[in-house]
């Protein structure tokens, strides 16, 4: 026992050293593989992720084209004028320029019968990036509304966009929607609703008024002589355009509605090509009385001249007013053939300057109603002799071509955003272009010249 | 002596609970360790070049009005698959021979005759490559890890198109988006994060579309299933060059 005693002792020494070493050791271990863990768990969270794509492999990858945003729009859910719905819509937001909208017939039935709810996996596999649905129905009182929802890939399963729609009839509600769809992607409420005065070109030379989609035709004069070169007045209330009713062309103003015309201005020989103000109380045109073709201003109301704007042995003709109304674009062979010059609003002899120095013709200047965008669109004969249209930036003198290799293209006029352009073309009728996409799309067939794009609707 | 001796055993087993403790943590560390070994980052694939040839012609003068020279945008494919040619097509005419020149000497004839020979004897190069190469590549070999990768690009970038009209030209030549996707062993991607956006949103939901609309890749060759289980770092650019 006793001799037991010393060696107890020593043992006990011996496995408390190996206990604390031991210890130690753990508690090494322990914190090498916690410290291990913390710096791991650290690194993905550094900012912005970045070491963690950094020790990623990285592949590349550039686009393999253009294309349009690829809209999908299935079957309205509703009654029978969901088939008129669906129609309204496609037009629409195919006129917009901004949307390649794909073909119905590729989409299974499980798409086709989805109702309106929506699974990104599933539209993604039939190459869509996003889908506008709608379901038709109509309120206790029998008045058209649209149920509407956007819903885009890599936006979750949610929409972007629901609301429903009442209109005046079911394409008003349509429009409405079409609107808030291409809002939600430019930023902007869309333009559909609007119209657009045309003269015939026909045997009845009339001034027609169409929305912009084609649909609703409405004949606004009924002179019996020719008619031509309408211009909507900024409110949209009124048009003002050249008739021979009288026997000589002088300046006549109608409500956008019909009724009767007031003839404006009357002076001997050219009352022609007017422009309204921005404000709309005056109007720029051609007038000839005194000899040669000049651009003055007249008031609105009554006709009487304000002021003589260009003063130049060559002829000026067809005024358009920058949007803050402090510039006029027009066309002059001053300097030989015609060119498109721009002049303060002020007018004045040696004021003007040329801004287009490519082709031998270009007419019909019409300044975008954009004032962050100073473009001029105009009418430009190409060296094959062919009428197109063309885009004029003022920033940098740059000219873009909207119209190449179809027909005949002339006259242009933008829309109340200045994002689109509408003109005749000799293919028939009147077509809108996208100048950015190049997308264009015919959306009146009959025989039409110089179109006027009135404002955007009025929505409450 | 019998309570001394209790109060000796716990003692005894606390150190050996110490010591099978310590056993344990070298266990551990030691399986760490050699899990650690096997984190290392296998080859990374290289960049892809992309070269574009200039259009060869007669400039166009200066002072004409513009042409638009952009190309035109994809169609959908045609839905009639043409099989075969007609059948009742006439034959195109055999073009007769003509008769050799007389004037030329029976010397001259021979020589051109050789030459002739000598040219058909020249055998015509085939444009070198791979069976499973790219469309898009520029070299005519690749390593396995390469080869993969391409075949992940092939497949994502057929369904990439930002879209036209809502991003200029010139926004898209600034714009970059990282996404991280995984791969699992048949192919289906697993993972989609975007892990930097390009702040555009129209351009990072182009990036992220179009890895849904691919949705499956050519499953990995077994060299590639751990790279491609632990990820990619796709890096969209809106334009070719940097």
């Amino acid at each position: 026992m006793m001799l037991s005693s010393p060696s107890v002792a020593r043992r006990r020494l011996g496995f408390d050293a190996a206990a604390r070493a031991a210890l130690a050791l753990f508690v090494a271990t322990l914190t090498l593989m916690i410290g291990g863990d913390a710096a791991r768990a650290q690194a993905p969270a550094a900012p912005g992720g970045a070491a963690a794509s950094e020790d990623l492999p990285t592949i590349h990858i550039t686009p393999s084209g253009s294309d349009l945003f690829r809209l999908a729009l299935p079957k309205a859910v509703g009654d029978n004028e969901s088939g008129a719905a669906l129609d309204t819509e496609t037009r629409d937001l195919d006129i917009s320029g901004i949307f390649h909208l794909l073909d119905p017939g590729s989409f299974p039935a499980e798409l086709q019968n989805e109702g309106m709810g929506f699974s990104s996996a599933l539209w993604s596999q039939v190459g869509a990036q996003g889908v506008a649905k709608m379901k038709v129905g109509r309120t206790a009182g029998g008045a058209a509304t649209i149920e509407g929802a956007l819903y885009v890939i890599g936006r979750g399963e949610g929409p972007v966009l629901s609301r429903i729609y009442k209109g005046s009839d079911l394409h008003d509600a349509v429009s409405q929607f079409a609107n808030d769809v291409v809002g939600y992607f430019t930023g902007q409420p869309g333009i559909f609703g609007s119209r657009i005065a045309v003269a015939l070109t026909g045997k009845n030379r009339e001034i027609l008024t169409i929305d912009m989609d084609g649909s609703h035709t409405q004949a606004v004069t009924r002179m019996g002589s020719d008619c031509l070169l309408p211009a909507f007045s900024p409110g949209g209330g009124e048009i003002a355009f050249t008739s021979y009713l009288r026997g000589n062309p002088d300046l006549w103003i109608i409500s956008a509605a019909g009724g009767r015309a007031r003839r404006v201005s009357k002076q001997p020989g050219l009352n022609t090509g007017a422009a309204w103000t921005p404000s709309g109380g005056s109007i720029a045109l051609t007038m000839s009385y005194e000899g040669n073709a000049e651009i003055y201003r007249i008031s609105a109301s009554e006709g009487v001249i304000q002021t003589k704007l260009t003063i130049n042995p060559a002829i000026d003709s067809s005024p358009s007013y920058s949007p803050d109304g402090s510039q006029i674009a027009f066309v002059s062979n001053r300097q030989g053939s015609p060119q498109i010059f721009v002049m303060p609003s002020s007018g004045g002899a040696g004021n003007a300057k040329r801004v287009t120095f490519q082709g031998k013709y270009n007419q019909t200047p019409r300044w975008n109603p954009r004032a962050d965008k100073p473009l001029i669109a105009f009418t430009g004969r190409d060296e094959r002799g062919v009428f197109d249209i063309f885009i004029l930036d003022m920033r940098t003198g740059k000219i873009d071509r909207v119209t190449q290799g179809k027909g005949s293209n002339q006259d242009p006029t933008w829309s109340p955003d200045g994002r689109l352009l509408a003109y005749a073309s000799s293919r028939g009728g009147l077509f809108i272009a996208n100048p950015e996409t190049h997308h264009e799309v015919q959306i009146w067939r009959g025989g039409g010249s110089s179109p006027s794009w009135g404002p955007a609707p009025t929505r409450h | 002596m019998p309570p001394e001796k209790k109060r000796r055993a716990p003692r005894r087993n606390f150190a050996g609970l110490l010591i099978t403790l310590a056993l344990h943590g070298a266990v551990l560390f030691a399986v760490r360790a050699a899990h650690s070994k096997t984190d290392e980052p296998l080859e990374i694939p290289r960049d892809f070049v992309v070269a574009r040839l200039v259009k060869l012609g007669k400039p166009r003068e200066k002072f004409w009005l513009p042409r638009i020279t952009q190309p035109p945008r994809p169609t959908a494919p045609p839905k009639v698959i043409k099989l075969s040619d007609d059948p009742n097509a006439p034959k195109a005419p055999v073009e007769a021979p003509r008769p050799d020149n007389p004037q030329i000497s029976k010397d001259l004839r021979r020589a051109l005759d050789r030459a002739r020979k000598l040219e058909q004897l020249i055998p015509t190069e085939p444009e070198e490559g791979q069976l499973t190469g790219s469309a898009a590549g520029t070299a005519t070999e690749a390593s396995a890890g390469d080869a993969y990768a391409t075949a992940i690009f092939d497949a994502v970038r057929k369904n990439f198109t930002p879209p036209e009209g809502l991003i200029t030209d010139a926004q898209l030549a600034r714009l970059t988006t990282t996404v991280k996707i995984r791969v699992g062993d048949d192919g289906a991607i697993l993972e989609n994060k975007l892990l930097k956006s390009s702040g555009n949103s129209f351009f990072d939901d182009a990036c992220v579309s179009a890895i849904l609309a691919t949705h499956k890749v050519p499953p990995p060759p077994a060299a590639a299933r751990r790279l491609a289980a632990r990820g990619y770092a796709l890096e969209f650019a809106g334009k070719d060059l940097k």
